[in-house]
């Protein structure tokens, strides 16, 4: 029989892909809510379990094989999560939909919004290496593998996310007190 | 700020530099008091991050379902690019950029509420929803008796030959069959107990339109019998009935919201007295879903 060691003991395991999933899929337009999130990313495993069928690599490959299968387990997330973002779009018949496009939160001016929601603001293309890199603890190499980009646009991308959350984090300075009370009864 | 620069402070605040490189590092941010303040700042907003996503990660996926390497999506336009120096440039990016430059007004342009349907709207459909449920009781899932055959029959033809590792998980226990099902379905999975006349190999995953099937594999005196697992809507429990799929034969019933095929290179009435004792027989203990923490 085999013997699956426990889930602790083996490396690069998938624990975190649920936390990356459900991060990365939620947003402000498509994925509004925290269930949603998550079915969808029960869905896109689903997905790639099938097409994984028979190819897979067993749970007790060596470590570095592991490695390996992990940072292509995210890629194939990733892409599946790419894939049904795009199908949405032309689904609902917005064939010129940018999938990178800022949420209204991302419009939001600096200080207003916290940390989750100015994750969720940012672009996909922001958002992903950001999340793989900080959730996922991906190095830079293998989160640029992940996402099938080079390493100097993961750099890019990940100095505009990083720069795009400060901004949207960070707290406004204080405001000169209004003359006027700014809520009226209304009778 | 220099782009091999840049690149050493997100790999520093990211915890991806060698020990001597990460103190060649911190003696430029000691001399570089704007550099310590931004990595500071990145190394925060890392720890913020992290802990506003926490707690995402109680259910695993196991490592097992990924494809193999020699997987053909996507891969083979960037070789080498994942070791590449920082040097600016940026790759093609066919695959994102299909639908989004058609020269169609983007997404963004467009009121963010815009697609939301109206509260009237809402009201109908919500009114309508309650009326339809109220005159109209649906009957129980009909069970996809020709697909669990068709899939059965191709399991059957793929994984149990000569030269193929017929199960994954191999074990003659069906409780840990199971659980290992469970585990690697994502969902519960009920297995009803092994004939006396069959004696169980193991498990393995099975394709199955629209969502992976657990398939176990038994052995019959000289011969290797199928069983392929998947869960359905609410199906009612029905008695096995033959069915011809593929060229083969395939025993289809349901039971507990499961259907069930069993094939293999029996004649039909083999295959049906064998199902008719999986359908006889008690199942074994359910299961919980088991949770994959971190």
């Amino acid at each position: 029989m085999t013997v699956v060691p426990p889930l602790s003991d083996r490396p690069g395991d998938l624990s975190d892909l649920r936390q990356f999933g459900v991060a990365l899929t939620r947003d402000d337009r498509l994925v509004p809510d925290h269930a949603s999130a998550a079915a969808l990313v029960d869905r896109l495993f689903r997905q790639a379990a099938l097409e994984a069928v028979g190819e897979g690599v067993r749970d007790d490959s060596d470590r570095a094989a592991r490695e390996d299968a992990r940072v292509r387990a995210f890629g194939q997330f990733v892409r599946l999560h790419r894939r049904h973002v795009r199908r949405l779009a032309l689904d609902d018949g917005e064939f010129g939909w940018d999938e990178n496009g800022e949420s209204a939160h991302g419009k939001a001016s600096a200080g207003e919004i916290g940390m989750a929601a100015a994750v969720r603001a940012l672009p996909l293309e922001l958002r992903e290496p950001l999340l793989i890199v900080v959730l996922a603890g991906f190095t830079h190499r293998e989160a640029a593998s992940a996402l099938d980009i080079s390493l100097a646009t993961l750099i890019t991308r990940l100095t505009k996310a990083r720069e795009r959350v400060a901004a949207l984090t960070r707290p406004l300075p204080a405001a000169a007190p209004r003359a006027a009370p700014h809520l009226r009864v209304v009778k | 700020m220099e782009a091999a620069r840049l690149a050493d402070l997100h790999a520093y605040v990211d915890d991806c530099l060698e020990p001597d490189e990460r103190l060649a590092f911190e003696q430029q941010m000691a001399q570089d008091p704007a550099l310590a303040r931004r990595a500071a700042l990145w190394r925060a907003q890392n720890n913020a991050i992290r802990t506003a996503f926490d707690g995402e990660g109680a259910r695993a996926f196991p490592i097992s379902i990924v494809r193999h390497q020699n997987e053909t999506f996507g891969r083979a336009a960037r070789s080498g690019a994942a070791g590449a120096k920082p040097s600016g440039e940026q790759p093609p990016r066919a695959a994102l950029s299909a639908v989004a430059h058609t020269g169609r007004p983007s997404a963004k342009t467009i009121a963010p509420d815009a697609f939301r349907p109206s509260l009237l709207w809402r009201l109908g459909v919500a009114t309508l929803s309650f009326c339809l449920a109220w005159v109209w009781a649906p009957a129980a899932t009909v069970a996809p008796a020709k697909r669990l055959g068709e899939a059965g029959v191709a399991a059957f033809q793929a994984f149990a030959r000569p030269g193929v590792e017929p199960v994954e998980f191999a074990t003659s226990e069906t409780a840990e069959a199971q659980t290992w099902l469970t585990t690697r379905l994502t969902h519960p999975v009920y297995l009803p107990a092994t004939p006396s006349a069959l004696k169980l190999v193991g498990a393995r995953i099975a394709p199955y339109p629209g969502a992976p099937a657990g398939f176990l594999v038994y052995r019959s005196k000289d011969r290797l019998v199928g069983l392929l697992v998947q869960s359905l809507d609410a199906p009612s429990t029905t008695a096995p009935q033959l069915l011809a799929a593929d060229g083969s034969a395939a025993a289809i019933w349901t039971w507990r919201g499961q259907g069930l095929a069993l094939v293999g290179d029996l004649e039909g009435a083999a295959l049906l007295k064998i199902a008719a004792e999986f359908a006889d027989s008690p199942a074994e203990t359910a299961q919980p879903m088991p949770e994959r923490g971190r």
